[in-house]
């Protein structure tokens, strides 16, 4: 083997610089002849060691047999890149998994420690929010509207700030019928800071009567729904509800419309018109002051206008009213029964026909 | 051969004793940090006495897991165990709050806290601690298939 043809030694050639080029890829390592196994050889007694020598050495020992596709000292070189490049792997005797590992334990210790210390603080900083109420106003707008006005202090001394803080009251009747409704809203509370608002609810009370006829007869409850909202340290939402049962005193309670009673003859320009009286009561158990006018017509059995009778009326808060009205009819369609409507105009509200029906 | 034995037997009495000085110290610790910080919830486990039994009995479960994982030191079953600890927080974390809302009814009062940004990055951070059990495994079982090169 150690003396080469001038054949083999083009053959030896020719392969050597193919495999410099394809020394990385495995076709190269399978082409590897016999040649390149006499000059590994030979390679080995210029360095002076044998493979097994070499092996020992440990820097053949990951490097696969069949990839020894060179065998100049340049391919050599190669080798012990490929080493090279394994070596970033480890680190000491620490490898690469146990960094990120305790890459891992560190962040995952400081973000448990961030996220406990930020809620719990955040928590703790809600006992130093203080919402202090006012006494409950109520009063008449120029709209003829009740307005139901609630002062809130609001102190924040907690660590954070408080956003989308916002009050909000709801009034419904017994059947959950919406009548009122108000928010008000305060954007920002910073840490330390003290503010005051006025919380407002319009009760549109022309509208509330029309739309629950019950409000205007009958004494009830009313529901107010009250919600407190917020962002304590402006990320965690914080909702308090609360229902109070609010009185409702009917304006018209216990409203009644007596028989129609004759009291003369003819009265007045033509025969047959009689003038009769017709009892009307109810008692106020609103919070304000009616005043107005009460008109009624009269209808007979076949829904024809008999007579018709109006009054004027003021009647104080918890008062009763009673009176006698004054209809003029005419007497040939009186019938034993049939029905009255009803009209009630007043300074806050405007309700009719309520029909009544008699006999 | 005989002391070879006998110096083997002490060796793993050894190992076996420093586990378990170990494991109570570690569960010491984990317990008193929950002795102090009970103290400071003392306010809320009066308002909220659900909320006292829903922490202790994750503190016992955290315990022996703890301990357990470290009794078993050395071994796949601590890895195992690791894991079993990381997956019990995620899984306690999302039962516990169930969804995040936290509801209170004082008297006439119901407050509502919505912790469901907290949860959300709890449970991230736990989904942390699986993943570096689930890496220690995976460490510890390359180390024995292969032996360090250097």
């Amino acid at each position: 083997m150690d003396r080469l043809t001038h054949h083999d030694k083009r053959r030896h050639n020719h392969s050597t610089r193919s495999t410099r080029i394809n020394c990385n890829s495995s076709e190269a390592s399978r082409t590897a002849t016999a040649d390149k196994e006499t000059e590994r050889e030979k390679a080995g007694e210029r360095t002076g060691k044998t493979r097994k020598q070499a092996e020992r050495t440990g820097r053949h020992r990951h490097t696969p047999r069949r990839s020894h596709c060179v065998s100049s000292a340049k391919s050599r070189k190669k080798h012990e890149t490929v080493i090279i490049l394994r070596i970033p792997l480890k680190w000491g005797k620490r490898t690469l998994m146990k960094v990120a590992i305790r890459t891992i334990s560190i962040s995952s210790a400081f973000l448990w420690v961030f996220l406990i210390a930020y809620a719990a603080s955040a928590v703790f900083s809600m006992k130093d929010f203080q919402l202090t109420f006012g006494t409950l106003q109520t009063s008449i707008s120029a709209e003829n509207e009740i307005v139901f006005v609630l002062p809130i202090t609001i102190v924040n001394k907690g660590f954070y700030d408080i956003s989308d803080f916002n009050i909000s009251t709801e009034i419904m009747d017994e059947q959950e019928f919406m009548l009122a409704r108000g928010s008000t809203p305060v954007p920002l509370i910073g840490t330390g800071q003290t503010v005051n608002a006025t919380h407002q609810v319009r009760f549109k009370i022309d509208e509330a009567l029309n739309r629950s006829t019950r409000l205007l007869f009958d004494d009830t409850d009313l529901r107010l729904a009250q919600t407190f909202s917020m962002k304590a340290a402006e990320t965690i939402p914080v909702q308090a509800s609360s229902n109070v049962s609010l009185p409702w005193g009917a304006p018209l309670h216990n409203f009644t419309v007596g028989a129609f009673q004759v009291s003369g003859e003819s009265a007045g320009h033509d025969w047959g018109h009689v003038e009769g009286v017709v009892s009307v009561s109810f008692e106020n158990h609103a919070f304000f002051t009616l005043n107005g006018t009460l008109q009624l017509r009269l209808y007979n059995n076949v829904n024809v206008l008999v007579g018709t009778g109006q009054a004027s009326f003021d009647v104080p808060q918890n008062s009763d009213y009673h009176q006698d009205l004054l209809v003029d009819v005419l007497m040939q369609h009186v019938t034993t029964n049939g029905h009255y409507e009803v009209f009630v105009e007043t300074s806050m509200f405007n309700v009719g026909p309520l029909v009544v029906p008699y006999a | 051969m005989l002391e070879e034995t006998k110096k083997d037997s002490q060796g793993g009495f050894r190992k076996i004793l420093f586990r378990a000085s170990k494991a109570t110290i570690k569960g010491s610790i984990f317990y008193g940090v929950y002795f102090v910080l009970s103290q400071y919830m003392a306010p809320i486990f009066t308002v909220v006495p659900s909320f006292q039994q829903t922490i202790e009995s994750f503190v016992i479960a955290y315990t022996v897991l703890l301990i357990a994982g470290e009794l078993t030191g050395g071994t796949v079953y601590q890895h195992f165990l690791n894991v079993a600890k990381a997956l019990f927080v995620v899984g306690y974390l999302m039962l516990s709050m169930k969804s995040g809302v936290i509801e209170l009814t004082l008297s006439s009062i119901t407050i509502a806290v919505d912790f469901r940004l907290i949860l959300t990055a709890a449970v991230l951070v736990s989904l942390l601690g699986v993943a570096k059990a689930v890496l220690q495994a995976v460490d510890y079982m390359s180390l024995k298939a292969e032996p360090p090169i250097f």
